[in-house]
């Protein structure tokens, strides 16, 4: 951290700052107070508009502990993705509050460990299981995703005997585009250079997505902006000018896998770009209005989600493209959970993408929740920024 | 474990008696020195009666040795399945004669780690990959994936220059159909207490099988019965009766993985039953027959293939069941390969299910195509066996 004061408030300046955790404990227990459904969801291919159009809560399930796991692997195997082993876990100990609280859980296709360890979980709650197609690029893609997701509507139907209407999910995508400008608007500080925004931060923002609307979201985006104006202005950054930059790719970071993101910051990187799922990824995505069938609008935007279950997933290569040329980084870093094969596998043409396309250094670390190899990852990292 | 007496016949008497592939490749050689396009095909759900349909012949292409793993570890990630990293080491190394001599591949989206692998050969050869659904007890599946095999022959229409008629597709449905029946006749002989096949013969002849027409199958079908009859008739059997019999499931085995099958064998047991693609699962059911619609005929069949691919994989407990009555085995042993995920979770339930509702031991063992792990192994089979 650079300039001229020492401490720098957070460009969250509420009683939630210190405990992003306990915000959404209390929105969802403010909201279930008042009579809303909470919908517990894992994968960014839900389509959480289906959800909010019935005045329910989508609802991120707990994955990302390293806590949990031993408990999983009682039934799981070792040798998989911590992230399914720590949902799991999280089921199997009832150590998490989200899942207690959610009257369904919906589950994707999107890999086969998840898929896997669904059918372990299904008989716990009312489970729905969404069929997602693997060739984004195929013709006929996109109907067959609107059957699901329209199979998904009408087990939400069922479940919460409520209807779901057009008009109803036509406002929500609004809702969604409205949040998905501002959040995208907000990103546009970590292209600065240097950077007035920390990775911390950037994850915080983001965590206000799913406990807000657009109109509270457009109020705390307020303060955000005249914050890291101000910032901007006194010439507040974090690291140096000359800090190597850093987008991060791959799979979802967070918890005890946010150790990597630690780890870059130590080495003297500063993190300008979060493409995962828990980052950015999301965010650029619009959702088509005024269709007169927001099912298929809704539909066809998260088929946009350049997920590495996706084959061939040419549209990441794109918006790693985007992301290099808005972020402007000066080393790519792809994270994939351990046995995470098709991100593992994919890392092989993002490393040949970014090489031969942007001509700039890339390093993958393969990693779980534990902290056995937080040593060897930073001796990587140190390497990666003394050879730039 | 041999045979009871000395010389016994093999059960296809010809030069490549121990060498499954060879005959298979010369099979396909003729096939295509007669004008035939070769289809590649890597899985049993490659709709056969479709390639046949239109002039082809199928290849099942290599996936099952140690020596070409280390080349295709040059690009994969080592913790993978070795019959996905052999299968690509092959192609990187062009050493599978049935790759060299294919005019298209078939390919579908079963598992993450040959889906994304598929990405990586697809500018060797036209390859068409299929996007299998995954919840084939929907209702739609069905329409879907009869959907994609019209596209398939479609394909495959171009790519050959033939056409196939739903005629042809009603014909070779029939000779599937014939096809199967005579295969279960044989794994009869395999029934039998004791039996009086030997695995290996249960595994060459079903090799064979898969790739030839149903015609060019008759003159080896009618004398492997009348060998089949004459053992009976000498009371030629395979064992003793005292010996374990086994009924293995799981993954695909054969190649180097087929150590698991000569392991159970030198530690005593009878192998009667091969649960998997690679033995008795493409021969158990039959395609329905003048339909009037046969690719909605054949996609039906192969949706019913219990592979660990589909969730929830019910129909596989159900294929065991009939198959503990039928082979009435004394243990089961799971074979899964190394990091395949969906076979590694699924024999949770498979554990579950063959000692509650069969109080059959069951023992899983996680091999890859090295010979490490043999005498582990060999360790763990013989312990199973000594507390029968």
């Amino acid at each position: 951290m650079q300039g001229d004061v020492m401490e720098v408030p957070h460009v969250i300046n509420d009683e939630y700052v210190a405990d992003p955790v306990r915000r959404v404990h209390d929105y969802l227990l403010e909201k279930r107070d008042q009579g809303a459904h909470l919908v517990g969801l894992y994968c960014g291919y839900a389509p959480v508009e289906l959800i909010r159009a019935m005045d329910g809560v989508p609802v991120s399930l707990c994955s990302s502990s390293r806590r949990t796991i031993p408990a999983a692997e009682a039934v799981l195997p070792a040798n998989l993705c911590p992230m399914i082993k720590s949902s799991f876990g999280f089921i199997r100990t009832n150590g998490c509050l989200l899942y207690e609280l959610s009257e369904a859980v919906i589950g994707e296709t999107t890999c086969d460990g998840k898929k896997k360890m669904f059918e372990m979980i299904a008989h716990i709650k009312p489970t729905h299981i969404m069929d997602l197609p693997q060739l984004p690029d195929d013709g006929e893609v996109l109907l067959r995703w609107t059957g699901m997701v329209r199979k998904l509507k009408n087990f939400l139907e069922t479940v919460f005997q409520v209807e779901i209407t057009d008009d109803r999910l036509e406002d929500e995508i609004r809702e969604t585009n409205k949040k998905n400008s501002l959040m995208d608007r907000f990103f546009d500080y970590a292209a600065c250079h240097p950077v007035p925004v920390h990775w911390r931060e950037l994850y915080d923002v983001i965590g206000l997505d799913p406990v807000t609307d657009s109109d509270e979201l457009q109020r705390h985006m307020e303060g955000i902006t005249s914050r890291l104006d101000k910032r901007v202005d006194r010439g507040i950054f974090f690291g140096y000018h000359d800090s190597p930059r850093v987008l991060v790719s791959g799979c979802p970071i967070g918890g005890d896998a946010a150790k990597v993101l630690q780890i870059i910051e130590e080495a003297g990187g500063v993190i300008v770009a979060l493409e995962a799922c828990s980052g950015m990824k999301g965010y650029s995505i619009r959702i088509e209005e005024g269709t007169g069938d927001p099912l298929t609008a809704v539909a066809e935007a998260t088929l946009k989600i350049p997920c590495s279950c996706m084959t061939p997933n040419g549209r990441r290569l794109d918006m790693l493209d985007e992301l290099i040329v808005r972020f402007k980084p000066d080393v790519v870093i792809d994270v994939v959970l351990h046995a995470c094969h098709a991100y593992n596998m994919e890392s092989y043409k993002i490393m040949n993408h970014v090489k031969a396309h942007h001509g700039l250094p890339i390093l993958k670390i393969e990693t779980d929740y534990s902290d056995g190899d937080v040593e060897q990852i930073r001796t990587r990292v140190e390497a990666l920024f003394d050879s730039l | 474990m041999p045979f009871n007496v000395a010389d016994v016949e093999p059960i296809i008497n010809d030069e490549f008696v121990g060498e499954p592939n060879k005959r298979a490749l010369q099979y396909i050689q003729t096939k295509r020195s007669e004008g035939m396009p070769v289809a590649g095909i890597y899985c049993g759900y490659a709709p056969m009666e479709v390639i046949r349909a239109v002039g082809a012949v199928p290849a099942i292409l290599c996936a099952f040795a140690n020596k070409t793993i280390a080349a295709a570890e040059a690009v994969l990630p080592a913790n993978l399945c070795p019959l996905i990293k052999s299968s690509y080491g092959f192609i990187a190394t062009d050493t599978c004669p049935f790759f060299a001599l294919s005019d298209a591949i078939v390919a579908e989206t079963t598992c993450d780690g040959k889906k994304k692998m598929f990405e990586l050969i697809s500018h060797y050869k036209p390859m068409f990959v299929m996007d299998l659904p995954q919840l084939p007890d929907e209702k739609e599946a069905e329409a879907n994936w009869a959907a994609m095999i019209t596209k398939l022959k479609g394909f495959m229409e171009e790519t050959f220059g033939n056409s196939g008629s739903p005629a042809r597709i009603e014909e070779e449905i029939k000779a599937t159909n014939e096809k199967n029946r005579l295969m279960n006749r044989f794994f009869d002989y395999a029934a039998k207490k004791p039996p009086v096949l030997k695995w290996s013969e249960a595994y060459e002849l079903a090799l064979l099988a898969q790739i030839a027409y149903t015609r060019d199958l008759h003159p080896i079908f009618e004398k492997v019965f009348k060998q089949l009859e004459e053992r009976e008739m000498k009371g030629v059997c395979y064992g003793t009766g005292s010996s374990p019999r086994v009924l293995v499931t799981g993954c695909p085995v054969g190649g180097d993985s087929a150590k698991v099958y000569k392991i159970i064998e030198e530690a005593g047991g009878v192998i009667v039953a091969m649960d998997a693609c690679t033995g008795m699962k493409p021969f158990l059911s039959e395609i329905e027959e003048d339909t009037g619609d046969p690719i909605a005929a054949v996609a039906r069949r192969y949706l019913q293939l219990p592979c660990s691919c589909m969730t929830p994989n019910m129909r596989r407990l159900n294929e065991l069941d009939k198959m503990i009555a039928r082979f009435r085995p004394d243990v089961v042993v799971e074979v899964v390969l190394h990091a395949c995920h969906s076979y590694n979770i699924e024999a949770y339930k498979i554990m579950n299910h063959a000692k509650n509702k069969h109080s059959l031991p069951y023992l899983k063992i996680e091999t890859d195509y090295s010979d490490g792990d043999v005498e582990q192994i060999r360790t763990r089979v013989e312990a199973l066996f000594d507390s029968l």
